[in-house]
């Protein structure tokens, strides 16, 4: 399974390489490009470790680091970069803030619950399931938020329901690590998300600028 | 013996840098202070493996990395908030201290392992060790430039700088622990040229315009 996501991530870390290092590329496409480099190498680990030594890969291991820092990074862009331009604090957003709250913190109890129904040391695996929640939250404000001047968050939207998307996948599929179909089934769209995140996350960038 | 090796660094930088300038002595400051951090990296360590019960190849693949990407990160981050006026001093800085880092680590490996090894092995971790001590931390400080110039993009993204730097550290140990050493030397080095190339041509850009 883990080779599907390697695939994705891997396809998305060339991709990143070709446009992320171009002139006037904005600082919010290459925090995200960082994030996807993260997982490649986060999946790198894991892929490589269970082949020369699974004894590396049980429980919670280094590889799980370069997930941690895609969702820092996600977090970071969307703190550091974007949230400032769509939402300056006003109280009519306020139930847009309060159903991005729901959302994270139902992303927050899928991954606590399967730390704690899957895991025999379920601490570590709970931490992982904070900067998740933390970019789920920002993803899914802006996701529901109405656009503001110059089209900044419409732009972006597809990108946000995809990070949000990616969220979930991985949360489940690391606290839950369920096996079968499901594990293959999660595996797969967690592949295609990596894979798709670049190119989208650009697109909604080159709308915003233009 | 790891406090003989220190001794025999540290004495010699100390006595050069009361000769230099001001940039040449902070490089050599904070690659003594890489040199520091290794040592103490290896009673950490040390430490963990005596609790744990860890054989040394499951924590320098395992532990390892978190810990030495921990504490090299440390001196740039309090040079950083606490005396850097010119955030351009960071990266070097921060390299230097990964490179003091992998000083210390290559010379405690050759006197604990004198009789396996060879010159070859000598080029491979002069090249492919340092740079990757060097770039990980030289990751953690680009990302220290932020510090006060934008304080929100630190406080979140210097943990997913960390990540990163703790993640490529661990694939390293991982390869060149492995049948595919070779590919773990190369990993470090095409790093560095893409970064080089990356660096050469922004500062062409920057000439231009």
């Amino acid at each position: 399974m883990i080779w599907l996501r390697l695939a994705g991530a891997f396809a998305a870390l060339l991709f990143g390489l070709c446009t992320a290092f171009r002139p006037k590329t904005p600082l919010f496409y290459k925090i995200i490009f960082f994030g996807v480099a993260s997982c490649f190498l986060g999946s790198c680990h894991e892929a490589l470790a269970s082949l020369l030594r699974p004894s590396a890969v049980q429980g919670f291991h280094v590889g799980w680091l370069g997930h941690v820092g895609l969702f820092f990074f996600l977090y970071s862009s969307y703190y550091g970069a974007f949230n400032s331009l769509a939402d300056s604090g006003e109280r009519e957003f306020r139930k847009y803030r309060l159903a991005a709250a729901a959302v994270a913190a139902g992303v927050l109890v899928l991954g606590v619950s399967g730390a704690l129904w899957r895991w025999e040391h379920p601490v570590l695996l709970s931490l992982f399931a904070l900067p998740v929640t933390m970019a789920a939250y920002f993803a899914a404000k802006l996701l529901f938020m109405p656009d503001v001047e110059m089209g900044i968050i419409a732009a972006m939207r597809t990108f946000h329901a995809l990070a949000l998307l990616l969220c979930v996948v991985q949360l489940a599929q690391f606290c839950w690590s369920p096996a079968g179909l499901t594990g293959w089934l999660l595996a797969a769209a967690d592949g295609a998300l990596l894979l798709a995140a670049l190119p989208v996350a650009r697109m909604g960038v080159r709308k915003w600028f233009t | 013996m790891v406090y003989i090796i220190f001794i025999c660094f540290a004495v010699p930088i100390l006595l050069l840098m009361t000769l230099l300038d001001r940039q040449a002595r902070l490089l050599l400051g904070f690659m003594l202070l890489g040199i520091l951090v290794a040592v103490s990296a290896y009673e950490i360590n040390t430490m963990v493996q005596l609790i744990l019960g860890m054989s040394g190849q499951d924590i320098s693949i395992r532990v390892a990395p978190i810990v030495e990407e921990l504490l090299k990160a440390l001196p740039v981050l309090f040079y950083a908030a606490l005396l850097c006026e010119d955030r351009k001093t960071l990266m070097p800085l921060a390299m230097s201290v990964g490179i003091g880092f992998a000083l210390m680590e290559n010379a405690f490996l050759l006197i604990t392992y004198m009789d396996r090894v060879s010159l070859g092995w000598a080029v491979v971790r002069g090249f492919s060790t340092s740079l990757s001590h060097g770039m990980c931390t030289l990751s953690v400080g680009y990302g220290m430039q932020f510090l006060k110039l934008q304080k929100k993009l630190f406080y979140t993204g210097i943990f997913g700088l960390l990540s990163l730097a703790m993640t490529f550290h661990a694939v390293f140990n991982l390869l060149i622990q492995s049948p595919y050493d070779w590919l773990g030397m190369l990993l470090p080095i095409v790093t560095y040229l893409g970064f080089w190339v990356f660096h050469a041509r922004q500062r062409k850009n920057g000439a231009c315009s």
